[in-house]
């Protein structure tokens, strides 16, 4: 019965017989659905696999880099209260070589055997999960980077120059990477007792610690920190390193939050943007059908009986767009989490592509229906509203009166103006509401666009920005402080290597009123040092002759009150108090952290460390990162060879690398859905181009009988798509302002934990422009071929 | 045997012109044929239409409703292409034009008047005039509105010209129509039904502008149903069930 009744005739009518419009709608709901099942199935999924994962893994909530020890400690680690797992590991720098004949630096983690590691388990991926002696366990990192599979015969290079033929014994995943791991150094495991094989002593010299209780209380995982390290000083040892996180989560944890943070909010606006477009849709929609509501009320309808006859038709449209935007939305979220989950290596719990994640199933149903339904509430209520009489009335627009304002007396005015053009210009502002959300969508789709590429720019800047005060090309830690003497020998025996500065560093306390204000770093180069490009806020930086002499950031100037250039700080350095006069503030790219610099002889001087160091800065013959990386490896055997504590060889391009890298990723996400708003935009544009042909057909029928060919038609819809676009440029370049600095600011604290400086990029602005310029010119396309082909006849309804 | 084919075939002549033309027709229509597919059968609008217009001449198209006299004149201005037969105007084969090329040729050659008047409404009266001229590229730019002014004062609507179709009554609209088919001076004006929707003091005005037009020596063609507007012209074709039955000297 319901199938044969008017009202389905009517609705299946509107469907079927004005298929073009039916596409508009259903994209127009389709693609905001999609965008919200994209980001809710990432959103879902992607922080509760990544936490699960390597909660799983059993990561080390302490780790602690101190002398040589045997499996004894380890065993009395782990019985020590609150030590839930204690593992012992060493690390190994080697290279590789790659089937090229190229060689890699390869960290070498040796534990009692890999494939029973307790803490942070290895997840085996192919081959053996575990490895005898002498085989190589490869991290799936590592393996993907040098292209080796399990079976693989490989050279390896051990410190002290000899060459070890290794196997791969299997590839399994390492949960615990962080950041690292994203871009970095490869790692493989080997057991204990390979160490003796590879020349190394068979012993740990880092400990690997999960806590007993809540392994996600900070102060928990302190207080068993704080034990450990008074255990191995009592047993002699120093601890040169110590590191403490939190159980389930991940050290990327609030990156990943911050970006999902930032695509829901942009998930929301491309739903408002698509609600604004089915609006305008069904605005138009309403319009045409004046008559037939007109004929409905004629005939008895009453006005919530013809409302609802739309409101079904636009239910109809919305299920339609459903069934299209829950696997697209499915298989666009489990690609964000894919792409994640492979950035940040993790596994998936479940990795297919059209996996359905149900609460963004249920999101998309009740946003997929409810959205529509309330964009096309007033349109239909508006039209529903209209009287028969007014309804049946002839629909010419003869009786349109135009109430002249400045702007069209000019226009009139004119008589240079084309009047095609005047058409144009007309056309384009007569419908308000629709131009208004129309210009609504592509502003804001572009405003992101522009924003997106200008946080980029800015993310760059401070990358570039921090950069500049460490540009050496590699970064020596050793494990104790030597004499500087000695490591410059070695270390300029190793090829590659240039120059080397020795620096001193010191945590130390401002005094103030006799009580500790702040605590400072303070950073110790040589005088003159080239490693160092400060960019100088007031003051000067530090000169040679200096002596007790401080440049500090600008953090200095929020956290102590009423520094300035000539104050005199007292500083506790742990061997004696000093006064030190600030000559110079610099900005230090807006981080948080208290860090001063001082000329290093007057600093070593304090600490008694006038001939020995324990931090080097290098700088080598090339500056690329994989040669950094070489000579950091390099320089790392070399020098555990000669009997050298080691604790961090790194190469210098290491961090500026992967975090411009890193960002790269978040803008291309990010860029993605700016990407989405603007094809909802341009989805608007061609439903406006369209509407607007379809309801001036007569129009355009009255110009090609006086003499308009198909180039005046197709220029005059083309110049109506570009004024549109190039209006939205305006306004996209104004909002693009607020909405750049927004999200630099929240991608800045994500990462760095601090702000950036806006950075407005002309190319940002550049590509947009032609990006619109091109959407427009296509949303044109379409509207105005079906211009051209309106007959003259039908639509001046002859007869 | 129709009652058309029998007047043909009793009388060959009757339905030729009544006074055969000395120089080339502007207007010349052969064997001109349309048929509609409907749902309810094949309509024939016209079924083999011969006729020659010369120039100079006003001829009314009258007929009951259904006839083929706007599908006729649809024909001859290009707006439709037939089933079959030939149509050229001054010399110009219709026919063998695309769409986009007989909107050029009409821009030039052809100016239309419309029952429903058909102005833009989104510009003056004078831009209205201006706009054909605008798109057959007709005098330089800067002379446009001078002519366009000339026009609309010739048809009494130099007060008016800055108004917008909106402002001003039906028969001002329709005069404006005039004016703007006048706008490049075209060989050939078609009026369909020009005073189907005025007053009889608004259509007696605008045939005053036609009279007024064909002693000037432009040639007219206008589509009426009203047999006393039909006699304002100097000849007349009457149509039924898509012939020409009768062509009268008038």
């Amino acid at each position: 019965m319901i199938f044969s009744s008017p009202t389905t005739h009517k609705v299946l009518g509107e469907i079927l017989q004005h298929r073009s419009r039916t596409v508009l709608v259903v994209l127009s709901i389709a693609v905001g659905i999609i965008a919200i099942g994209a980001i809710a199935t990432a959103f879902f999924v992607l922080p509760a696999d990544m936490s699960r994962s390597y909660s799983a893994s059993n990561p080390p909530n302490v780790e602690l880099l101190t002398d040589p020890f045997d499996q004894g400690l380890v065993d009395d680690i782990a019985a020590i209260d609150g030590v839930a797992a204690a593992e012992g590991r060493r690390w190994v720098s080697v290279r590789v070589q790659l089937a090229g004949g190229d060689w890699r630096p390869l960290r070498i983690v040796a534990v009692r055997q890999p494939g029973e590691t307790v803490v942070n388990q290895l997840l085996p991926q192919q081959g053996a999960p575990y490895t005898h002696d002498n085989e190589l366990l490869l991290a799936n990192k590592a393996a993907e980077r040098l292209g080796l599979q399990p079976g693989a015969r490989v050279t390896v290079e051990l410190n002290d120059g000899g060459r070890k033929e290794m196997t791969v014994a299997g590839v399994s995943m390492d949960l615990g990477g962080g950041f690292g791991a994203i871009v970095g150094t490869d790692v493989a495991y080997v057991t204990r007792d390979t160490l003796p094989w590879l020349g190394m002593p068979a012993d740990y010299d880092r400990l690997a610690i999960t806590v007993e209780g809540d392994g996600d209380d900070a102060a928990h995982i302190r207080a068993i920190a704080d034990t450990l390290v008074d255990r191995l000083e009592r047993s002699g040892r120093q601890v040169y390193a110590r590191s403490e996180q939190l159980r389930s989560q991940h050290p990327l944890q609030n990156i990943i939050s911050a970006l999902l943070g930032v695509l829901a909010l942009l998930g929301l606006l491309v739903l408002f943007l698509s609600g604004a477009l089915i609006t305008n849709t069904l605005s138009a929609l309403l319009t045409q059908q004046l008559r037939q509501v007109g004929i409905m009320k004629l005939v008895g309808g009453r006005r919530l009986q013809i409302a609802s006859v739309y409101l079904w038709l636009v239910g109809v449209y919305a299920l339609v767009a459903l069934a299209l935007a829950v696997p697209l939305g499915a298989w666009a979220g489990n690609g964000i989490t894919r792409l994640a989950a492979d950035i940040i290596n993790f596994p998936l719990s479940n990795p297919s592509p059209l996996a359905i994640s149900p609460w963004a199933a249920l999101l998309q149903a009740v946003m997929g229906i409810g959205v529509p339904l309330l964009a096309a509430a007033l349109p239909v209520h508006r039209g529903t509203r209209i009287t028969v009489r007014r309804a049946l009335a002839s629909d010419m627009q003869q009786g349109e009166s135009r109430r002249p304002t400045a702007w069209s007396r000019w226009l009139d005015k004119s008589a240079w103006v084309p009047r095609i053009l005047l058409i144009s210009l007309r056309n384009t502002f007569r419908q308000k509401q629709r131009l208004t959300l129309t210009l609504l969508t592509l502003t804001l789709g572009g405003s992101i666009f522009i924003g997106v590429l200008n946080a980029q720019a800015a993310l760059d800047d401070k990358v570039e920005g921090i950069a500049r005060y460490f540009s050496a090309d590699v970064n020596l830690d050793m494990g104790q402080l030597y004499r500087i003497s000695r490591v410059t020998a070695e270390a300029l025996q190793v090829a590659g290597v240039e120059r080397i500065e020795a620096w001193a560093t010191a945590e130390a306390d401002v005094l103030g009123d006799g009580t500790v204000s702040e605590r400072i770093t303070v950073l110790g180069p040589p005088a003159g040092s080239t490693l160092i490009e400060p960019l100088v806020l007031s003051g000067r930086w530090l000169m040679p002759e200096d002596d007790r002499a401080l440049t500090v950031n600008e953090a200095f100037l929020r956290r102590i009150p009423d520094l300035e250039v000539g104050s005199v700080l007292r500083l506790d350095l742990g061997t004696s108090e000093q006064d030190w006069t600030v000559v110079g503030i610099f900005e230090f790219t807006g981080m948080d952290e208290l860090i001063a610099y001082a000329n290093r002889d007057p600093l070593a001087r304090a600490l008694n460390q006038r001939q020995v160091s324990a931090v080097y800065r290098i700088t080598t013959s090339r500056h690329e990162l994989e040669s950094q990386q070489a000579v950091a490896a390099n320089l790392d055997r070399h020098l555990k060879a000669r009997g050298l504590r080691v604790a961090n060889a790194e190469a210098g391009r290491e961090f500026t690398e992967s975090t411009t890298e890193y960002i790269g990723i978040l803008i291309t996400v990010l860029l993605a859905m700016a990407g989405l708003t603007a094809a909802v935009g341009s989805i608007g544009l061609a439903g406006t181009l369209s509407m607007n042909v379809l309801e001036r057909s007569r129009e355009i029928g009255v110009l090609r009988a006086i003499g308009a060919y198909d180039r005046v038609i197709v220029g005059m819809v083309l110049g109506e798509g570009l004024l549109i676009g190039l209006l939205s440029f305006a306004g996209s370049s104004l909002l693009a302002l607020p909405i750049s600095f927004g999200l630099t600011q929240i991608i800045s604290r994500s990462i760095f934990g601090s702000n950036a400086t806006l950075s407005l990029s002309i190319h940002s602005f550049a590509i947009w422009f032609g990006l619109v310029i091109t959407l427009a010119s296509l949303a044109s396309l379409l509207p105005a071929k079906s211009a051209t082909r309106l007959t003259v006849r039908e639509v001046l309804a002859y007869e | 045997m129709s009652v058309h084919q029998r007047i043909q075939s009793e009388n060959p002549t009757a339905l030729r012109p009544a006074s055969p033309p000395r120089a080339a027709p502007l207007v010349s229509v052969r064997g001109l044929t349309k048929t509609y597919e409907t749902p309810a059968g094949v309509f024939h609008a016209l079924r083999g239409v011969d006729l020659d217009v010369s120039s100079g001449e006003f001829v009314s198209v009258v007929g009951r409703s259904g006839c083929g006299k706007s599908t006729l004149v649809n024909m001859i201005t290009g707006l439709d292409r037939p089933t079959s037969g030939e149509v050229a105007v001054g010399g110009v084969d219709l026919i063998a034009m695309s769409e986009s090329e007989r909107s050029r040729w009409r821009g030039s050659n052809l100016g239309i008047v419309f029952q429903f008047f058909q102005l833009l409404p989104m510009l003056t009266l004078l831009q209205n005039v201006m706009l054909p001229m605008d798109l057959a590229n007709y005098l330089p730019l800067d002379h446009r509105p001078a002519r366009a002014r000339q026009l609309l004062d010739a048809v009494g609507l130099a007060a008016v010209a800055d108004e917008p179709p909106g402002s001003v009554s039906g028969g001002q609209q329709q005069c404006a129509a005039v004016a703007r088919a006048l706008a490049t001076d075209p060989p050939l004006m078609v009026a369909d039904e020009p005073t189907g929707n005025l007053d009889s003091s608004s259509a007696e005005r605008i045939l005053t502008l036609f009279d007024a037009l064909h002693r000037e020596g432009k040639t007219i063609i206008m589509v009426t149903h009203d047999p006393q507007m039909a006699a304002r012209a100097s000849r007349r074709l009457t149509m039924n069930d898509g012939w020409i039955v009768a062509d009268d000297l008038l």
